[in-house]
């Protein structure tokens, strides 16, 4: 059985160190270092850019040295001993990159490389003895990094790597630079709240209705369009366990058929145990998020804009200004599961078809072609981000202004005081302001 | 009637209006002159070395140029003043446009571009500074009533409108700065856009 894990605590300054507990209680685990989704077999593909160092027999103690170290620095309410049943790893489940070529906008406009790094780190409490999952609460990283050269796989390798070494001594009034990884990953973990018994979320596979499926597939395969889904239900887990602070129920938390086993958890631990698969819990509340249209717009002005020259002479000149406009409706449903129910939505609605719209724009000078699709994935995956937050902090202007055209007469706060009712008083989740 | 009354003016008037006598005042008005013309030097070599950093060689010697023009004399501190809001709101625009079309930085320029926000973001102090000097310049006996108003007014102005350009400036680099660990560049649609798309509003 897990201990006694705390409520709450009270944060203290990154810089400061440890925070301390209201009820001075912890949670003792044996730590179980760094592990990666999936089987042994499967490293060496699934992670190939981690393989050759992070993952390796050499380089993965060393690194989960370094993530406990900065646990027990970050967050007093997690205390690691010798031995115990229960135990917490960090688990890698993603590591991927992505090279996009750009033409630099700014002379002399060379071809350039953006390489986008994603990191998703679970950290997992677990029963080693039953193989029973307490808690899954999955992190996301994402780093952009610029070069004139198209990079090499080694040079992948050793960015992955060096995301985990320590950030460089800082000199009196210096601030750590908040973009690096470790330096998030603190952050993440002093918040890192684990509550005993706590409610569990589930993300079933975010969907497309037709009508979106069919505008999206205009400026993307429909193999980028399956796989935007993926990553938006994985990022809407994410943001959910991070706003919401609980567990999630990976893969939708959907139940086993008839006579099957149910869904399960399957690691490789390497300091603790070999590849494992863990029993994982059914949720107690299962979010559905339906992509159900997209539209864009386009607005060209025609303005001037002063700039100054050599000697400090101003003047003016004509420029045009263009404004893109992206969004989105999604309708967005939360079950409370029954495994009894074979209903389609296998349990009973608490949030019944709330229609929103998230609409974001990009201003810039001159007219550009943007990718279409890559405009709809960045606004799909800030408004899962915007959504779990206003989940906690039931804000009615928000609401307001999302709230979709489709929605008819429904008023703001018939919403908000719906969602009261559910994440304050069903989830037992307080409001927090923060966003 | 052009009713927002200009720095050199005010300055002018309240060198004038303060008799030679009373150096204290001329102390005064020299010292919170100094102080301008640092802050208006440091933010245009900030300037110039965040387009250094963006890698737009032609605009960081133009804007050094401005500096050093500034700085030996050459150049008038109304001129200054209105170059360096300017200046300012040019790289700001840029910085703005790298974020909206998706263009990070690489680390050297992440660190060039870092070192020159701390140099801008310096003049936010020095502002103080100068406020400060302006403030004991008013608390004279000597100058007169309309003077301290029009002084007063020209300063408050002066400083806002500078320290408007600044904070916006380093607010745009803030937000482009965190471009490389996560996802910005969203911005909230105008008005405009929302009243002439009726797709985006039937959403």
């Amino acid at each position: 059985m897990m201990k006694r894990i705390v409520a709450s605590v009270l944060l203290s300054s990154l810089a400061g160190g440890a925070y301390a507990q209201e009820d001075g209680s912890q949670l003792e685990v044996q730590y179980c270092g760094v592990g990666y989704l999936g089987q042994a077999k499967d490293r060496d593909t699934t992670y190939r850019v981690l393989a050759p160092n992070v993952l390796s027999d050499k380089g993965r103690p060393e690194v989960g040295g370094r993530l406990k170290k900065l646990s027990q620095d970050a967050n007093s309410g997690v205390k690691f001993v010798e031995s115990s049943n229960d135990a917490l790893s960090y688990v890698i489940s993603a590591a991927k990159y992505e090279v996009q070529e750009y033409r630099n906008p700014l002379p002399p406009n060379n071809q350039m490389y953006n390489v986008i790094y994603t990191l998703t780190i679970q950290t997992v409490l677990f029963n080693k003895d039953s193989k029973e999952i307490k808690g899954v609460y999955p992190w996301t990283y994402q780093f952009n990094d610029a070069m004139p050269k198209k990079p090499a796989d080694k040079d992948i390798a050793a960015k992955f790597k060096s995301f985990f070494d320590d950030p460089p001594a800082l000199k009196e009034g210096e601030e750590p630079d908040p973009q690096l990884f470790m330096v998030q990953w603190r952050e993440a973990i002093a918040n890192f709240r684990p509550v005993a018994n706590a409610k569990t979320i589930a993300v079933a596979p975010v969907r497309f209705s037709e009508a979106a499926q069919k505008s999206l597939t205009k400026s993307a395969s429909k193999d980028s369009v399956e796989g935007l889904g993926l990553e938006i239900t994985s990022t809407f887990e994410t943001e959910l366990s991070k706003k919401l602070g609980l567990p999630i129920v990976p893969g939708g938390g959907a139940s086993g058929a008839a006579g099957e086993a149910g869904p399960q958890y399957i690691a490789s631990i390497p300091d603790c145990l070999n590849s494992g698969e863990f029993a994982l819990p059914a949720p107690s509340y299962r979010f559905f998020l339906t992509v159900d249209d997209i539209a864009s717009a386009s607005l060209i002005r025609k303005e001037s804009r002063k700039v100054v020259g050599a000697n400090g002479v101003i003047s003016e000149e004509p420029i045009t200004r263009t404004e893109n406009g992206y969004g989105a409706r999604y309708v967005l449903n939360v079950v409370a599961p029954d495994e009894s129910d074979s209903s389609e939505w296998g349990g009973t609605r608490i949030i019944t078809d709330h229609k929103l719209r998230f609409v974001a724009a990009k201003r810039f000078t001159g007219e550009r072609q943007l990718n279409e699709f890559d405009q709809y994935r960045k606004l799909s995956l800030a408004f899962t981000s915007d959504l779990a937050s206003a989940f906690m902090s039931r804000d009615e202007k928000w609401i307001k202004n999302q709230l979709s055209s489709a929605m008819g007469k429904t008023k703001p706060s018939a919403i908000r005081k719906e969602w009261i009712e559910i994440f304050e008083k069903r989830m037992g989740l307080a409001r927090s302001k923060k966003r | 009637m052009k009713l927002r009354i200009s720095f050199l003016a005010a300055l002018t008037a309240t060198l004038l209006a303060a008799p030679a006598a009373h150096a204290d005042d001329a102390k005064y008005m020299a010292g919170f002159y100094l102080a301008i013309k640092a802050i208006q030097v440091t933010a245009l070599s900030g300037t110039a070395d965040m387009w250094k950093a963006l890698g737009h060689a032609q605009k960081a010697q133009e804007t050094l140029g401005i500096a050093k023009d500034l700085e030996k004399g050459d150049l008038g501190p109304e001129v200054a003043q209105n170059a360096m809001k300017v200046a300012s709101a040019e790289v700001q625009a840029q910085i703005e446009e790298l974020e909206a079309v998706g263009a990070p930085l690489t680390k050297e320029q992440r660190a060039a571009a870092a070192s020159a926000y701390l140099k801008i973001a310096g003049t936010t102090v020095l502002w103080v500074g100068a406020l400060a000097a302006a403030k004991k310049s008013l608390e004279s006996d000597e100058i007169d009533g309309t003077t301290k108003l029009m002084l007063g007014l020209a300063m408050a102005g002066e400083v806002a409108e500078a320290g408007s350009a600044t904070n916006q400036l380093l607010q745009a680099w803030r937000s482009y700065s965190q471009f490389n660990s996560g996802l910005r560049g969203l911005k909230a649609p105008s008005k405009e856009l929302m009243k002439e798309a009726p797709l985006l509003a039937a959403l």
